[in-house]
């Protein structure tokens, strides 16, 4: 209740304050006294609001309206008088309307509404998330609801039926339509409440109450039947009942909302003086809230004068809570004078009516604490258990024939394995199964598991579910050398890449979407890269015997479905055998490291690595700035010397860094990449940069000099070939 | 026939590392086979079939005995199944590699379709030849000038070329 409205009741604490001192100082009066009981109603200060709304009464007429701030006030009281309420999820229902799914939809959040609940711009029930456009019938739902509950559907499309009619105005024609359905599905306390709501329309209340009462024995913890029975009470003048009903309702469902309009009319009438005066039935509930059932009403009475017996310090701190707002300061003397002086005037003839209204909110509050809350909807409906269930197929995805495992639903209501959806739309942007589009589903990215397919999995073949979890795991892994000792990797034929040298790559291709897609939702996040070297007439290509592995530090996934990778070399491999998996390439490999560097030879070895690292630096002094920048943009800058270099497993990553910029050919590459001595390494790049200045001398004696062709590159690649060659050959 | 090939196939191929939907596939190949098709994996291959259609009724290739080649690629069923005609066929859609122009097989594929529902179209490509969308050109082009002749090519090679071989 502190809760409530803390914020605006600082401000009305003080209106209400400035009310008192003006009682204080004048008489009552009519327009005081209801600014007063509004102030009082928007600090939470139920009771006191309810004694000054009495005097209000006496002193005029008091519209309908003034008397919503205490409605409210009453709501959040009772509300926050109630326990925690526990939301079940055990039913297969329609989040909205609570009852057999019809024409079922699924939303973007994976949660499945009647085509008729759904309303594209609220909040999901479940999730909050907005459920966006409306989409096709889910088929799968559809098929499960009309044949695990083919009564409850059938009553739910009558029940549909007659909510639409109720919404033209005919509720004649509407009333034979709940019949039907109470008729076909007699346990539902849904099709009763409409039908009770209809009734009440047509002005026949004890009709509505019997609905209404016949509801709420099926299914004492539904709030909307204590609503329901709430209205036709009311309507039949037996308020007390009626405001008991109303409260139940909120205290269940935990939202004020609906309830309110009606309990303003109830208090109105209940406050009116003419009114005051009637007999009021007492009250004995049709229902039994809580796990006691036999002589309840007995237990009832005996509860109600024990309670206070029981815990009196507790149940008065209890009450005290509830009806004045911590916000205010009480503990002024003064203040409490003022108080006490107001109210003798205002209540100077408490009327013993006054006090009844009191009895029933002290009898509300007690029941409501009473109350054991577990929200569940209005039909519970649970899928067979029988195993016979998942022996038909019907939750085998068409795509790979097995029990579905993620199971998405598309806009076009059909349901596939998340990753057999993903696979499809690498290749096309249709749906397997009716040909629509589905390029606006797969840019907006919001695949999300279809709740209602995936709980009903869980129960109906629970064995098979949980094994399509653990195999997926699997499958995800195999072949991407994740494993110990596993030296199975998956190969992304394309390019040399190097060690420590950045690598950006556009994946577009079906099946290595597909390849990228499972090295990170496995969390491997790397595979192999290889140059490919040639397509032989039968179109088979053959790749590089040596690759790298290539470490993903970033994805951007385009919205056809496209990506472009930043990635890193990582270790060197040689290719020792391939496979192929789902379209792409995967191999068996051994993994390559520089040999170590022998004590007496490190000397040799450093005086080389410093005079090539300085011909390196010579050589890119020597490349067009324009050039530079472009160079750096994709590669970064030219690596400093580690310090340990000589016991890198692929040395000096400067080295790479100059091989992967220099214009060299595939073969060439690769070969330079399967070397495994950095001295080899390195005196195979000194030979190419002095090759790349005696052509830039030769090029620069020349004034006619040809601009940069491939051509002229190959013609070196050709001299630095003979080097390799030898470099291989040792 | 279907039984003795479905168990060869699973003693010998069930346990070879092939994805359940085509090992689901075959199985109903075997015991639901499709009226008039038959189809068998290659004992070393699964995703090999020895196809067997016979010639639709009231089409020029009535009463022969076709023979073709089907394979499953690695990225079954993302990718089409590739089909080939080994028997040799006049047919304005097929060509004389007995490669096939059908949709379905090509831009029109759909991970739903199915082998069954494959060679269910060949069957029907047989019974209604379309020479607007020609393959082999010079077949097509007499089938579109003169039907009547055309027909009775596809009468004498399917005598000569799909039976009693």
């Amino acid at each position: 209740m502190t809760e409530v409205g803390r914020e605006p009741s600082r401000k009305y604490g003080l209106a209400e304050e400035i009310y008192e001192r003006y009682l204080d100082q004048q008489n009552p009066n009519y327009e005081i006294c209801l600014g007063y009981g509004d102030s009082l109603s928007r600090c939470g200060r139920v009771r006191e609001a309810i004694d000054v709304y009495a005097q209000c009464f006496r002193l005029g007429s008091v519209p309908l309206e003034s008397l919503k701030h205490l409605a409210s006030a009453l709501l959040d009281s009772v509300r926050s008088a109630a326990g925690p309420r526990r939301r079940s999820e055990a039913s297969f229902v329609c989040p909205a309307c609570e009852g057999t799914l019809f024409q079922p939809v699924t939303a973007a959040c994976g949660h499945t509404y009647c085509r008729t609940c759904f309303e594209p711009n609220k909040g999901c029930k479940v999730c909050g998330q907005k459920l966006g456009a409306i989409g096709e019938t889910n088929v799968l739902v559809q098929r499960l609801v009309e044949k695990w509950w083919p009564r409850e559907a059938e009553a739910s499309r009558a029940r549909h039926e007659g909510d639409k009619l109720i919404k033209e105005g005919q509720v004649a024609q509407a009333l034979e339509h709940y019949d039907l359905a109470v008729q076909l599905a007699p346990d539902s306390p849904l099709h009763l409440s409409n039908r009770a709501h209809a009734l009440h329309l047509l002005n026949r209340p004890q009709a509505s109450l019997t609905d209404a009462d016949h509801a709420v024995r099926l299914r004492p913890d539904w709030g909307k039947g204590h609503y329901r029975r709430g209205v036709a009470l009311s309507c039949l003048g037996r308020y007390e009942e009626a405001f008991s009903a109303l409260c139940t309702c909120v205290t269940i469902d935990g939202n004020p909302q609906p309830v309110r309009q009606e309990l303003t009319r109830l208090l109105h009438r209940m406050l009116a003086p003419s009114l005051r005066r009637q007999n009021v039935i007492s009250s004995r509930a049709p229902y039994h809230l809580g796990q006691d059932i036999s002589a309840r009403s007995q237990r009832n009475k005996r509860h109600q004068m024990l309670l206070p017996l029981m815990s009196p310090i507790q149940n008065h701190q209890r009450e005290e809570a509830l009806n004045t707002s911590d916000c205010e300061d009480n503990s002024s003397g003064e203040e409490e004078i003022t108080q006490s002086i107001c109210r003798r005037l205002l209540f100077a003839s408490d009327s013993p009516d006054n006090g009844k209204l009191h009895a029933i909110l002290d009898r509300v509050y007690q029941e409501v604490r009473k109350l054991k809350i577990d929200t569940r909807p209005a039909e519970i409906l649970l899928p067979p258990l029988t195993a016979a269930g998942s022996g038909g197929g019907e939750f085998d995805c068409i795509l790979c024939c097995r029990v579905l495992w993620k199971p998405v639903t598309t806009p076009c209501g059909h349901t596939y394995c998340w990753m057999c959806l993903d696979r499809c739309l690498d290749y096309s942007s249709a749906c397997p199964l009716c040909i629509t589009s589905l390029a606006d589903y797969l840019a907006s990215s919001q695949k999300t598991v279809t709740d209602f397919v995936e709980r009903a999995l869980k129960i109906v073949t629970p064995c098979e579910y949980a094994a399509r979890a653990t195999n997926d795991r699997a499958e995800l892994v195999k072949g991407l050398g994740s494993g110990l000792g596993s030296e199975e990797i998956a190969v992304f034929i394309c390019t040399t890449a190097f060690p420590c040298v950045a690598c950006p790559l556009f994946v577009y291709e079906p099946r290595y979407r597909l390849m990228v897609r499972r090295c990170l939702e496995s969390g491997i996040g790397q595979f192999g890269i290889a140059a490919c070297l040639n397509r032989d007439e039968t179109g088979t290509k053959k790749y590089a015997e040596y690759g790298t592995m290539l470490e993903i530090r970033d994805r951007v996934l385009l919205k056809d479905g496209c990506s472009i990778l930043s990635t890193t070399g990582g270790r060197r491999f040689r290719v020792l055998g391939g496979d192929e998996k789902d379209g792409y390439d995967t191999a068996q490999v051994e993994f390559l490291r520089d040999s170590f560097v022998q004590p007496d030879q490190l000397s040799g070895l450093l005086e080389l690595h410093d005079k090539v690292r300085s011909k390196g630096r010579r050589w890119w002094s020597t490349v067009a700035p324009s050039q530079q920048d472009e160079i750096q943009r994709v590669f970064g800058r030219m690596p400093e010397t580690e310090d340990d270099w000589p016991r890198l497993p692929d040395g000096p990553s400067w080295t790479w860094w100059l091989l992967a910029i220099l214009p060299l050919g595939p073969q060439l590459q690769a070969g330079i990449l399967g070397t495994t001595s950095l001295e080899k390494r390195l005196r195979a790049i000194e030979k190419t940069l002095d090759h790349m200045e005696q052509w830039q001398l030769t090029d620069a004696a020349q004034p006619s000099g040809e601009a940069e062709t491939p051509a002229s590159i190959c013609r070196d690649e050709d001299a630095v070939m003979d080097e390799v060659s030898v470099v291989q050959d040792s | 026939m279907c039984w003795d090939a479905l168990d060869l196939w699973r003693q010998g191929l069930i346990m070879a590392d092939l994805p359940r939907r085509i090992i689901k596939e075959t199985q109903r190949l075997m015991q639901e086979p499709v009226p008039g098709i038959s189809a068998v994996p290659d004992d070393a291959n699964a995703r090999y079939f020895h196809v067997i259609v016979t010639g639709p009724e009231d089409s020029p290739f009535e009463g022969g005995l076709f023979k073709l080649e089907l394979f499953l690629p690695e990225d079954y069923p993302m990718s089409a199944p590739k089909v080939r005609f080994i028997t040799k066929i006049y047919h304005p859609n097929i060509d004389r590699l007995g490669r096939i122009c059908l949709d379905i097989l090509k831009d029109k594929w759909s991970p739903a379709l199915q082998i069954r529902t494959v060679l269910l179209s060949i069957q029907a490509l047989l019974s209604a030849p379309n020479p607007d969308d020609p393959l082999a050109n010079d077949v097509a082009e007499l089938w579109k000038i003169n039907e009547g002749e055309a027909i009775r090519n596809a009468k004498e090679w399917t005598r000569r070329y799909a039976m009693d071989n």
